[in-house]
This record gives structure tokens, C-alpha cells and sequence, in this order.
């Protein structure tokens, strides 16, 4: 690491207590993240990677969640460790966060304006006129045509992707180091998507800003990350910088998900499929998550958990069979070419 | 050497499709047209406000088209009286987004499937049993599961019960409406494995609908773009991808993330710019100009046609060049 971690996070677990038992929704996860870097995590529903974001911020209600983990240091705080009023220093001033649906996490009967300035009386000292006209350079930062006549509309005036953009004005307006997006763009329409994708990353650029990128979409990941955390099942179990992710992914849940998505420009008859379910986090296989869907899982596989391997270039993958695997030629499907 | 001449298994011909509402008219579907031959998947891409649910909901007839012609292996299915239209309705079937949503929740599998074999008239007991049966069997859904309620399933089996429930009357025409969407990706992938191999052995027609070209490009033989209640380009899959002439279609495709970091990054691409207009207030003449980055002034005046590019490639843009308007549009939109 060149870097300092602006973000460092050491054995995060989460485990919720409910009727069917406890499950363990994270399970000692550890990553880190380095000022003005972008991590994507990326998996399926019920990974971990929603809840994992919670936990950073210590939004989740405890019970049910129970949070644990050596450290979660940030800028040097642990904030596992903060009390909840200093936690409240740090959540949307330092670390701040942006959601799927920009309709549910803004108030429908406040101005967008009246809402950004809330953020900034909070956290910043601007006081008087000075906030609402912050809040109208906010809106322009954030591409709203004709901010100073849309300041004091409300949110249901706004299209899916304004409301984002007001929510990303919100965000900002406390000048964070760290923006964490979970799915930001999964609610939008295609053209829109890569508007508000683009928008966050020019953002960071301008503001110095890390990114955790929560997504279940590998191409916005590989569009838009330094590095990626691959996890299934409450686990990492790939971690990698995204260029050597895509060339050559390790693990065989990684391979399996490129695959089975639909890639235009490679023409296959059937997408290869990974057979059966994600299993339930109330009742875990012993061994790796992944072994009864795994094409490479052996009897071994079922019954040891395994461990993060590095594997070059600060990746780490957590597979016992990795020597082969990554001694293989990845089986890429073949280009058929793909326009400019 | 010269087919024969096939009858379309749906037939669109000049369909627009209007709501009066609150906010005054709105023309969600406005004069599109499109045939589709058994055993062919047409993919049908746009964003919302685009009409393409509109569309799906008059081809199953769950809204009255204000105009135009609906055929369904030549019959046309608009202006029938109410029992002649249910005759015909088996003959189109429609999979959902949203499975769950979609199917009775105190429902048995088995009983969801034999309902619509009751309803219309297989009346031997023991003869839906076994259709029953075989429809499980041809989405991979194991016999014991008949008497599981929907939330015992899982997404991705949901979707399977969902297409089963279209089989069942062997449809002509299935109206896919974004049945991915909601799924993850190793479900999709199986999802669309089953469809593909269930027309295989049934030569059913799929309109599959879906805001993601990836998926559409994928399933598709031909693809239409629709924007703002028309079609701006239908073209042959691979031609669409390779070949997109609409700008509107490129900008989708440049839109389109990629697996493939070394060389699509969002910072690097150009992104077509604005939102929606709504659909209440479309613009005048080409219904993409104010978005358009190569639009010229004849474009905020007059709308373009659909025409014909050769080869089966139609196209509404007046830069399109090679563009020709079609002296008989209806010829052009016979599938090749």
C-alpha cells in the first residue's frame, strides 16, 4: 500500500438474532480503503455487502444486529468504538451515503433546498442566506438545470435520476472523505445510470473523495472501481485491482458470475448457469460457502472453510484449490469482436 | 430459393394506444408496427415512459388499443365481442417481472398451473394431472414441488412457475415483460436458458421486453428501440449491435456498462445528456432531437419515418444515411 488507509476495516462480523436462529450475514471481513480510491463490493442478494455498509456507519438496530470485529478505523477513530454521539459526528459529515431509492430516503414534504441546507447547518458553520445559496451551488454541482428555480420544488417534482442527483447535493454538502453508494444507479434507466455514475466519479476527482461502491452489477464495477471485493455467502472471497478482476478472475464464484452474464458482442447459445440456490446464511456448509454450486468443488471443499490467499499485485483469494486454478488458462469465451 | 410465406405469429400494425388522465391525454403507444414469426424472439429495448408496458398490455389485451390492428396467426384480435376474443386469448400469454407479485400466494403450484386447463375446457381430471405434470417437467421444476405455495420457492423457481402458467394453453405469442429484472445474475442465466430451450421445443413466439440491451441482445433475433411511445429502430440483432444507426440506440449501447475495464471506463465515455421528456409533453417532430447530439433544425420539425436501411434495418432518423422510405412500409415489416 502506497496510501495511508483512509478506511481500515479488520474482521467485521455481523450476526442478526432471528426466529430461525442467528445467521451471520458478515463474516470476518476485512478491507481497506485509500484516500481518493474506489472500492466496488460486489455479489449477489444477501451477500453481506448492503449489511456490511450499514455496519460501517453503525446503522443497523441492535438486537437483532450484533456487531463485532477487531477494528473499523477511520481517519485513525475506531469507530466501533465511538459513542453514539460522536458516531453522529461522523456519519454524513466525514462518511457519507447515498441509497437505491432517492424517493425513500428524501423527505417528501420539505424543499430539496430546505434539505441540503439541513446537512449544511449540521455540519458545516455556514449560517443565514449564505445556506441557501450553497444549497443552490450544490445543485449546480450536481448538473440540475436551472438550480436557483428548482431549489424550492419538492422531491416529487424531480425524475428518478434528479432525485439522485439532490440526494448526491445532500452527500456532498459536508465535504465527506468517504461516499458510500449502495446500488446508486440500480433504479435508473440505462442512459441515466451512466449520467449519475459519471457525475459520482467526476465528483470524487473533484473532492478528493474515496468511493465505496456497493453494487450487484459487475459491469458498473468494472467501469468504475480501483479495486473489487468479490463476496458470497457473508464472505470475501476474491479481492482484486479491478484491471487484473476482469483479465483473470481466481475464484471460481467470480468466473462463474462473469459468465453467466449475458456479454454483447460474445455469441453463446446458452449462458452458462451456476447451478442451484445461494445458500441460506441461517444454515452455512461447513466448508467453502460456494462448494455445492462450485464446477472445482472436491470432498476437501466441503469440509474445510478456506482461507485469503494473496495472490500478486495485493489480491487475495479464498479457494483450496487456487494452485490450479490460477495455473489454468482462464476459459474465456471467445470474442467474436466487439465494435468500437 | 423462396420461403414459403409463413403467417406471423403476432402481427402490430399501426397500434397507438391512448389513456385520458388527469394531467389531460397521453399517447403511450403511438403508431408502431411489427410482425414476429413462430419460434422468433423479438427483443423490445427502451426506458421508461417509453410505452413499451403499454404495448405489452394491449397485445395481451389488458388495455383497449385506441387504434390499429392486433394479429394473432392472422386473426385479428381487436373489436371482437367478448367471446370471441377469449377464444383467441389462450393464444397469447404474458411472464411477469415480478413473480411473486404475479402469482396467487395461497396457491399451490399445481393448482396454478391446472387453472387455466380448467378455464378453458380440458376437462378430464386426470388429463390436467398430466399436464400439469409435463409443463413442471419442461421448466425443471421436480415433481414434488406441486404442492408448494409460491413463497417456498425460490425467485428464480417463481419464474419458472410463471412460464410454466404461459405454456399451458400453447400459446402463439408470449409477452415476456422484464422477466429477468428482478432476478440475480446466476438466476438469470437460468431463466434464460429455460426460455430459450422451452421455444426450441415449442416454436413459440417471445416479444421480450427489457430496458437492458445486454439481456435483449442476447435472447433477440430481432431487436426494436423504442422511445417516447414509437419504434426508432428495428434491426436484425447482430446488425443493431454492430451497426446501430439510430443515435438514440448508440447512446444506449455507449450507456451500457462493460466487463471490460481496459477499456470502458464511465470517466473516459460520453454519455448522452438530459432526461426523459415526459411523455405528456413528447417534442415536436423527432422525439429524441432534444437530446440528440447530432441533431439539425429539421429534426425539431419533422418527425422521420420508419425506413428501410436494406436488409431487414429500419430506422427513424433523418441522418441516417442509406435510410430510404419504404413505398410499402408494410412489406418492410415482415420479418425476413
Amino acid at each position: 500500500m502506497t496510501r495511508p488507509a483512509l478506511l481500515d476495516v479488520k474482521d467485521l462480523t455481523v450476526r442478526f438474532r432471528t426466529p430461525a436462529g442467528r445467521l451471520t450475514a458478515v463474516d470476518r471481513l476485512s478491507f481497506n480503503i485509500a484516500a481518493g480510491e474506489t472500492l466496488a463490493i460486489v455479489g449477489e442478494s444477501g451477500c453481506g455487502k448492503s449489511v456490511t455498509a450499514m455496519a460501517l456507519l453503525r446503522l443497523l438496530r441492535s438486537p437483532p444486529a450484533e456487531i463485532s470485529g477487531s477494528h473499523v478505523r477511520f481517519e485513525g477513530t475506531d469507530l466501533l468504538a465511538l459513542s453514539e454521539r460522536a458516531m453522529r459526528d461522523v456519519r454524513g459529515n466525514r462518511i457519507a451515503m447515498i441509497f437505491q431509492d432517492p424517493l425513500s430516503a428524501l423527505n417528501p414534504v420539505r424543499t430539496v433546498a430546505d434539505q441540503i441546507i439541513e446537512s449544511l447547518k449540521r455540519h458545516t458553520s455556514l449560517r443565514g442566506p449564505a445556506l441557501h445559496r450553497r444549497a443552490v451551488e450544490l445543485l449546480d454541482l450536481v448538473r440540475i438545470p436551472e438550480p436557483h428555480r428548482r431549489a424550492d420544488d419538492y422531491p416529487h417534482h424531480f425524475s428518478g435520476g434528479m432525485r439522485q442527483r439532490v440526494m448526491i447535493a445532500i452527500a456532498i454538502a459536508a465535504n465527506p472523505r468517504l461516499l458510500i453508494a449502495d446500488e446508486p444507479t440500480t433504479a435508473l434507466d440505462v442512459t441515466v445510470q451512466a449520467q449519475i455514475l459519471k457525475l459520482i466519479v467526476s465528483l470524487q476527482k473533484e473532492f478528493g473523495m474515496s468511493l465505496l461502491l456497493i453494487s450487484h452489477d459487475l459491469g458498473v464495477v468494472a467501469e468504475t472501481a480501483d479495486r473489487v471485493l468479490v463476496m458470497y455467502a457473508g464472505r470475501k472471497v476474491e479481492e482484486r485491482p479491478v484491471a487484473d478482476l476482469f483479465a483473470r478472475p481466481l475464484h471460481p464464484y467470480t468466473r462463474a458470475l462473469m459468465r453467466a452474464r449475458p456479454t454483447p458482442g460474445l455469441r453463446r447459445a446458452l449462458l452458462d448457469e451456476i447451478p442451484g440456490i445461494v445458500p441460506s446464511l441461517a444454515d452455512l456448509p461447513p466448508g467453502c460457502a460456494f462448494a455445492p454450486r462450485c464446477a472445482h468443488a472436491d470432498e476437501t471443499c466441503a469440509r474445510l472453510q478456506p482461507v485469503l490467499e494473496g495472490v500478486g499485485g495485493g489480491g487475495s483469494v479464498a479457494c483450496l484449490h487456487l494452485d490450479r486454478l490460477a495455473g489454468e488458462k482462464p476459459r474465456a469465451p471467445v470474442l467474436e469482436g466487439v465494435p468500437a | 430459393m423462396s420461403a414459403p410465406v409463413q403467417t406471423p405469429a403476432l402481427e402490430v400494425r399501426d397500434l397507438v394506444v391512448s389513456y385520458r388522465t388527469g394531467r389531460g391525454p397521453l399517447s403511450a403507444v403511438d403508431g408502431v408496427s411489427f410482425a414476429i414469426r413462430p419460434g422468433e424472439t423479438l427483443g423490445l429495448v427502451g426506458e421508461s415512459g417509453c410505452g413499451k408496458s403499454s404495448l405489452a398490455k394491449a397485445i395481451v389485451q389488458l388495455v383497449e388499443p385506441t387504434s390499429g390492428a392486433l394479429k394473432v396467426e392472422g386473426h385479428d384480435i381487436t373489436g371482437l365481442n367478448a367471446r370471441e376474443r377469449r377464444a383467441l386469448r389462450p393464444k397469447v400469454q404474458m411472464v411477469f417481472q415480478d413473480p411473486m407479485g404475479a402469482l396467487d400466494p395461497r396457491q399451490r403450484a399445481g393448482t396454478i398451473l391446472e387453472t387455466p386447463l380448467k378455464l378453458n375446457g380440458v376437462r378430464g381430471k386426470a388429463e390436467r394431472r398430466a399436464r400439469v405434470a409435463s409443463l413442471m417437467e419442461a421448466v425443471g421444476l421436480r415433481p414434488e414441488f406441486i404442492d408448494r405455495l409460491p413463497h417456498e420457492f425460490s425467485g428464480g423457481q417463481r419464474q419458472r412457475i410463471g412460464i410454466a402458467r404461459a405454456l399451458a394453453l400453447d400459446p402463439a405469442v408470449i409477452v415476456c415483460d422484464e422477466p429477468v429484472s428482478a432476478l440475480d445474475v446466476s438466476l438469470q442465466a437460468q431463466v434464460l436458458n429455460l426460455l430459450r430451450k422451452v421455444q426450441r421445443e415449442t416454436s413459440v413466439a417471445y416479444l421480450f421486453i427489457s430496458h437492458d440491451l445486454s439481456v435483449v441482445e442476447h435472447i433477440a433475433d430481432r431487436v426494436a428501440i423504442m422511445y417516447l411511445g414509437r419504434i426508432v429502430e428495428l434491426a436484425p440483432r447482430e446488425t443493431l449491435w454492430r451497426a446501430p444507426l439510430h443515435p438514440y440506440t448508440r447512446a444506449l449501447i455507449e450507456a451500457l456498462p462493460r466487463m471490460d475495464p481496459g477499456v470502458s471506463r464511465i470517466a473516459d465515455k460520453t454519455i448522452v445528456g438530459g432526461d426523459l421528456p415526459s411523455p405528456f409533453a413528447p417534442p415536436k417532430g423527432c422525439r429524441f432531437h432534444t437530446r440528440c447530439p447530432i441533431a439539425v433544425a429539421r429534426c425539431a420539425i419533422d418527425a422521420p419515418a420508419l425506413s428501410d436501411a436494406g436488409d431487414g434495418h429500419l430506422v427513424a432518423c433523418h441522418l441516417a444515411s442509406g435510410a430510404v422510405p419504404a413505398p410499402n412500409a408494410s412489406a418492410a415489416l415482415q420479418p425476413a
